[in-house]
């Protein structure tokens, strides 16, 4: 194998030629550069294979003498791919760089950026402490070289202050090289390893003290890193993921050569600190280049942090650094292509600042491969699946739980959460629609209705929105040169597989290939414009053939949630039948949701879980942010779905992985053990327990963390929004029935996790009947009304008993049953008369009759009148209530079931009822295709209304295994101890009462005439327009004077406030970084001090 | 029991109740008028009314939603009445008790009422839905004391079938759940009121001034069903409320049992009947904050009594 000192020689040597190659033609100067790292790429490839292959390390004794009187190289495994990586990102940074059309690099910044190779390469490779001060000073000339060329001043400044900062570090280091020397008699850094028995008095203490700060300086930790955001904000993006990719990696390396000198409580508040703070700082970041910095700073923090995470006792147990080296990969890449896509877009927005002036990046709609790249790219910085740094940070969590290190978990995972808040809400600028203003979390009404000869109210409020936006699609051109394309898209690539292969180690191969096999498969049939019917088709028949695979497979509250999933999604995809041909990543991220939803059936393991747990949410938001106006609502969507994600993952770490061990498979523990297996854990068993309580609820949309709810549904696409509220929202509810009874381990002796649940579930109940009472537009309240159900579902499971779990089941059906038949009726009103305010339809029942009929069935059912099938889930909840003796949730529940009347019949009769407006006198009846899904339904709510034995009998089946039954069946009557109930005769009895007074007024009514539209008694006064005869508007105005201030959105202003404090709490610790030199120097002075302080402490 | 002879039952069930609640509406539109210092109307005046607009030769409809809201509303009483036990241990008054307990019949109060509703909706008639409005925002607040009520009820006595109920208050007026759950009934009676829609819950028809609520556009044999479904609708109200708090009616003779029934759900209408006269009219608002006040307090302390 080639000798490692051949990559500096080559590097070295390269910059020496350059101008030589450029004096033949910029041309030639590019391509022998591109041509000189594509070698030493082939080089590192090389070496890798050789290196997997078997054999030691590669080693370069220079001069031909051993150590401790030469200088090592060596390259091990993990070193080689760390150059590869390098080495893949100077290629493609170089190829950005250098091929773009405007100040493309040529001349001395070719020759510095191969210095700057020079020095990493030398970082990663060399095994002698001066040696890495030399690479150190290498690769710090070089980087200011590049700064100060660019003919921009802030660079210029930057570049400064980059030379005052690295010059600090180097004299630490230096420092420490000398001590070190004193104590040991070596520079080796095996034999300085080998002697860290030692470093255990004053002056090799000192040396620690000075080579680790010089080391951590230059991984720019907070507090001390002002500087190099200085670099980030000023400098050419394009330089900037050179920086932060090659330059950091390298750095890290020489970071993890000193871990057995080091101590892990060290590089563990160092790393928190380095983590979370940049993330706050990040918050109010108006510049992109800084925000990215601020998150690379914070990421390379958080690889410190994950070089010290250990098991209990063994702070280096092998764990640590494999996870680190990934997160450092996954985030040199990531970053780099995130940079490169800013440097392409040149528009260093960020989406943050106050909500009317805060000024969106250009939408990058209409370049999908951009854009497809930017969510690729966020996702694998922000650590989610399928993407390596997942696999990693699960990794490093779970240790962290498995070690019992809770605060440095929470560090861990709140600082994720806040670089969530501000990498999604870039995301969201860039990949909002066109005219999305990205304002919209709550229904918007005009100023006044519109005037009555206006065919299009709605449309014409639209098109002012869309004006009065002031913003535009990235404009032709702007992207500059293929390069930067050319980069990201391989980094994206390139992060993708090796994720998708880490997935396929880590045991979670299938269910997450297909997830995404289906999104990339029907990504490239939009890509070859097949339309979306026909994609439907084919989406359709793919759900319901893995349904089927997977029915036999399963048993109990698995199988029941894989039909719901399977079977609800397919028939709801029918809808999409309709409407435009192409619809890019429509079908694509709906198969992409359903199939992960139905892997979370059969999940083995906590892992696979999680992660299927994951991409359902990412799929989903993606699907959300298809909105016309969706983006604030997926924003808020993102950031609530990946707080419970955290939550369940601390859940996970907390509970060492014994909550879900085994998952759904055959190696799951039966109820019983895995109760016993949480008892065990103590305390931490019944935190994890609520961690996850806490995750699922949020998912839920639960009352109190329920804001990205309303806007998450009714901002989605209109035949989307029933699939969110019917299919998406019983993934929750599934976790709640799969964890079996682990919900019924005691939070305190008093205190149960049941009973709280139980309180939330009513509270949500009845707080989003309220707010649906209100709405004026219907998919707003539909969406409340969901979160009202939901509630519902979570005080059955509550109840922890036979019949309650039977009723949580049963109405997780048929919520999805008449939600989604609410929904695409309302989809296809919607579609029709083009607006979704209630009060600008009307009389629509003429024209409209079958989607009439759908939405009353729809609504008999959803407010449980008899004899439908949502008095059955009445009668079980108010059973099973009132068997557990919870009196006070049944009445709250009964008054909650009232109001959801309320809004129910104010849907009904502001649409179909009431006066028709002019402009919809010719509105036709909705398509085929969206009623198509409808009527399957009703057929459903008919055959479980007429024969509930039907589908409780199974449903009791499913749950005997877990809680045993006091039902009893007597015909077609359902009997508990209270009551009792006999659906199949009161659908008798209904339809006898019914028929005999309609035989009777037949026979009876005489002549009837038939009278148009306005024919009505009056009272003396003559109905003038549509608009002012039908009462639609504020319809229960009477309810809100009624509540008064109970009315008032408390939760979202307790919500701002919280954003609010964060916001300011950001800009006290921005305001740490002045731009002041003088001031950074100082930080690393104080930093010396600081890392003195814990020497101190701990050590002497 | 053959088909026929339930059928048989059921009819004489229907027309017991029909002929009877049709009297009680006219004997207290009677009393009513005599505390107003007035005559008042015969009390056979309902069976005029209902006669009458049945044999209207013709009638007006909009639409075939408007045409099927009596229907609903009428099988909506019907339906409600025949899920109640009439009689304690008659055959002939149980009549369809066996399909479902006390849950069935609260919700099936809906039924006819949604169908009104959506009925009275089609005619485009503005006061219609300002009724209904109205109504259902006012019955959403009375359904909570009667919900706790009868939660309470059920609490006491393990059960929500209301034959059950009714056979535990035998054996004397000390057994009924006015006297053992006393705060229970004073909710439950509360309720009750706004659920007859008299005075000062009427603003839902606010029949004295310009008609509005559901009748508004209802004519002919249209508005006759409704007046037949008021009689047997108010009618299973009173008895549901007699099984729950009276004791129900129970006697060896069918006889006596029936004029046990007829004496119990007049004094419950008179008493209706007594607050409506005493009382000036809420607006919505605050009949909403009425009932889910001292009415629901009470109530909670009802229930809260079970638990401990």
């Amino acid at each position: 194998m080639v000798s490692p000192v051949y990559l500096i020689a080559g590097a070295l040597g390269f910059a020496f030629l350059y101008p030589v190659f450029e004096a033949a033609g910029r041309r030639v100067g590019r391509g022998a550069a591109t041509a000189a790292i594509a070698v030493f790429l082939a080089v590192t490839v090389a070496w890798i294979l050789g290196l997997a292959a078997g054999g030691g390390p590669i080693v370069s004794h220079t001069a031909g003498f051993a150590a401790p009187l030469s200088i090592d190289l060596m390259v091990t495994l993990t070193d080689a791919v760390v150059l590869t990586v390098i080495n893949t990102v100077a290629l493609f940074g170089f190829v950005a760089m250098a091929f773009r059309r405007e100040s493309g690099w040529m001349g001395k910044q070719v020759v510095l950026f191969f210095v700057l190779l020079v020095g990493s390469y030398g970082l990663v490779m060399t095994r002698d402490l001066f040696n890495v001060f030399v690479f150190m000073e290498i690769s710090g000339i070089a980087v200011f070289g590049l700064l100060g060329t660019s003919r921009d001043g802030r660079a210029f400044e930057a570049g400064f202050k980059y030379m005052v900062a690295s010059a600090l570090a180097s004299i630490f280091f230096l420092i420490g090289v000398a001590f070190v020397y004193r104590s040991v008699g070596s520079l080796n850094i095996a034999d300085i390893n080998g002697s860290a028995h030692l470093f255990v008095d004053g002056t090799a203490v000192l040396a620690l003290v000075f080579l680790t700060t010089a080391i951590l300086v230059e991984l720019k930790p907070a507090p001390a890193n002002g500087w190099a955001l200085d670099i980030y904000e000023a400098a050419d993006p394009g330089l900037s993921a050179l920086l932060s990719a090659i330059n950091a990696t390298a750095m890290a390396m020489v970071l993890t050569r000193v871990l057995p000198l080091l101590d892990p409580r060290l590089l563990a508040v160092a790393g928190v600190a380095a983590f979370a703070v940049p993330h706050i700082q990040a918050l109010r970041q108006e510049s992109l280049g800084r925000m990215l910095g601020y998150s690379s700073v914070a990421q390379v923090g958080l690889v410190v942090l994950a070089l010290s995470v250990g098991a209990p006792g063994v702070p280096f147990a092998g764990i640590a650094l494999p996870a680190a080296i990934v997160l450092l990969l996954n985030h040199a890449l990531a970053k780099a292509g995130l940079f490169w896509i800013a440097s392409a877009l040149r528009d260093d927005r960020t989406g943050s600042g106050e909500a009317p002036e805060r000024a969106w990046p250009a939408s990058l709609r209409g370049r999908p491969v951009a854009l497809i790249a930017a969510a690729m790219l966020a996702l694998a910085l922000l650590g989610l699946p399928p993407f390596p740094g997942f696999w990693a940070k699960w990794n490093v969590v779970t240790t962290l739980g498995a070690s019992q290190s809770y605060v440095i978990l929470a560090f861990v995972l709140g600082g994720s959460l806040l670089e969530v808040v501000y990498i999604m809400r870039w995301l969201v600028g860039v990949s909002r629609s066109p005219g999305d203003d990205a304002t919209t979390v709550a229904e918007r009404i005009p100023a006044d209705f519109a005037a009555p000869d206006d065919a299009s109210g709605a449309d014409a409020d639209e098109e002012g929105e869309i004006a009065g936006a002031g913003v535009a699609v990235a404009q032709e051109g702007e992207i500059v040169g293929a390069g930067a394309a050319v980069a990201t898209v391989a980094a994206a690539l390139v992060l993708l597989i090796s994720g998708l292969m880490a997935g396929w180690g880590a045991g979670v191969g299938v269910p997450l290939f297909i997830v995404a096999g289906a999104l990339i498969a029907f990504a490239l049939l939009d890509a070859v414009w097949i339309p979306v019917a026909v994609q439907a088709v084919l989406a359709v028949g793919g759900v319901g053939a893995y349904t089927y695979l997977l029915v036999p497979r399963l048993a109990g509250a698995p199988l029941v949630f894989a039909l719901l999933f399977g079977a609800g999604g397919a028939v709801q995809m029918i809808a999409f039948l309709s409407g435009p041909a192409r619809r890019p990543g429509l079908v694509s991220l709906t198969t992409a949701m359903i199939a992960a939803l139905l892997g979370l059936t059969w999940a083995d393991s906590p892992l696979a879980l999680f992660v299927l747990w994951e991409l359902m949410t990412i799929s989903s938001f993606l699907l959300v942010l298809r909105g016309h106006r969706g983006a604030a609502g997926a924003f808020r969507y993102i950031v609530f779905s990946l707080g419970s994600a955290f939550l369940m993952l601390a859940a996970f770490a907390v509970s060492n992985l014994q909550l879900f061990a085994g998952g759904f498979g055959a190696a799951a523990p039966g109820p019983g053990e895995a109760i016993a297996s949480l008892a065990a854990l103590g305390r931490a068993g019944s935190i994890s327990v609520l961690l996850l309580a806490l995750a699922i609820l949020t998912k839920l949309g639960s009352v109190g963390v329920h804001l990205w709810l309303p806007a998450g549904y009714a901002e989605a696409e209109d035949d989307v929004s029933g699939l969110l509220s019917s299919i998406l929202s019983k993934a929750g509810v599934f976790l709640l029935f799969g964890g079996a009874l682990i919900f019924a381990v005691p939070l305190t002796p008093r205190i149960g996790i049941d009973s709280l649940l139980g309180w939330i579930g009513v509270a949500t109940a009845i707080a989003g009947a309220m707010m649906a009472l209100f709405q004026e537009d219907i998919k707003y309240s539909l969406a409340y009304s969901s979160m009202s159900q939901v509630g519902y579902i979570v005080l059955a499971f509550a109840i922890m008993s036979h019949l309650g779990w039977v009723t949580g089941l049963y109405l997780s059906i048929t919520h999805m049953l008449f939600k989604g038949m609410l929904f695409l009726g309302i989809a296809g009103v919607v579609s029709r008369t083009g607006t979704r305010l209630m009060y600008q339809m009307g009389g629509l029942i003429k024209r409209m009759p079958f989607s009439f009929i759908s939405v009353l069935i729809a609504i008999i059912a959803v407010s449980g009148v008899p004899p439908l099938s949502g008095f059955g889930g009445k009668w079980l909840l108010y059973s099973a209530l009132l068997e557990r003796g919870w009196y006070l949730q049944a009445a709250l529940a009964l008054f909650s079931s009232g109001v959801a009347f309320l809004y129910l019949f104010r849907l009904i009769h502001t649409i179909f009822l009431g006066q028709r407006k002019a402009e919809h006198d010719a509105v036709r009846e909705a398509p085929l295709a969206v009623l198509i899904p409808q009527y399957l339904f009703i057929v459903a709510i008919m055959a479980i209304s007429m024969y509930p034995n039907v589908i409780i009998k199974p449903l009791q089946t499913a749950i005997e295994p877990i809680l045993a039954g006091a039902v009893s069946w007597e015909g077609y009557a359902v009997i508990t101890s209270l009551g009792y109930w006999n659906g199949n005769a009161v659908m008798y009895v209904t339809m006898g009462v019914f028929i005999a007074p309609l035989i009777w007024l037949l026979v009876v009514k005489g002549r009837v005439y038939r009278v148009e539209q306005f024919n009505i008694v009056y009272a003396a006064e003559r109905p003038h327009t549509p608009q002012s005869t039908h009462y639609a508007y504020n319809f229960y105005g009477h309810y809100k004077k009624a509540f008064g201030r109970l009315t008032e959105p408390w939760i979202e202003r307790f919500w701002n406030a919280v954003v609010d404090l964060t916001r300011s709490t950001s800009h006290v610790f921005r305001s740490w970084n002045t731009g002041n030199p003088q001031t950074y120097a100082f930080q690393i002075v104080l930093y010396l001090f600081l890392v003195l302080l814990f020497f101190r402490g701990v050590v002497l | 029991m053959t088909v026929l002879t339930k059928a048989f039952y059921t009819l004489v069930s229907l027309v017991v109740i029909t002929v009877y609640s049709l009297l009680l509406i006219g004997t207290m539109a009677r009393v009513r008028a005599k505390a107003q210092g007035r005559i008042g109307q015969p009390a056979y005046q309902p069976f005029i009314d209902i006669i009458k607009n049945n044999s209207l030769r013709t009638g007006v409809s909009h639409g075939v939603m408007f045409f099927l809201g009596p229907v609903f509303r009428l099988a909506g009483g019907l339906g409600t009445y025949l899920f109640i036990p009439v009689i304690f241990g008659s055959a002939v008054f149980a009549n369809f008790s066996f399909a479902g307990d006390l849950l069935l019949v609260m919700y099936f109060i809906f039924f006819g009422q949604l169908g009104m509703a959506l009925g009275a909706g089609e005619s485009g008639h503005p006061y219609t839905a300002i009724g209904v409005a109205r109504g259902l925002a006012q019955m959403t607040a009375f359904e909570l004391p009667f919900a706790l009520s009868v939660i309470a009820v059920a609490a006491q006595h393990g059960t929500l079938s209301i034959t059950e109920i009714v056979a535990a208050q035998q054996g004397g007026v000390a057994n009924w759940v006015a006297f053992t759950n006393p705060l229970a009934m004073i909710a439950g009676m509360i309720a009750f009121l706004g659920m007859s829609g008299g005075n000062p819950f009427s603003v839902v028809l606010a029949p004295q001034e310009i008609p509005i609520g559901p009748p508004t556009e209802m004519q002919s044999s249209f508005l006759g069903m409704l007046q037949t479904n008021r009689a047997i609708f108010n009618g299973a109200k009173m008895v549901l409320f007699m099984n729950l708090f009276w004791g129900g009616a129970a006697h060896e003779s069918l006889i006596v049992a029936i004029l046990i029934m007829v004496a119990k759900t007049f004094l419950i209408y008179l008493y209706v009947t007594i607050v409506g006269a005493s009382f000036p009219r809420f607006r919505t608002e605050q009949s909403i904050r009425f009932f889910i006040g001292v009415p629901t307090v009470i109530g909670v302390i009802a229930v809260v009594l079970q638990m401990v």
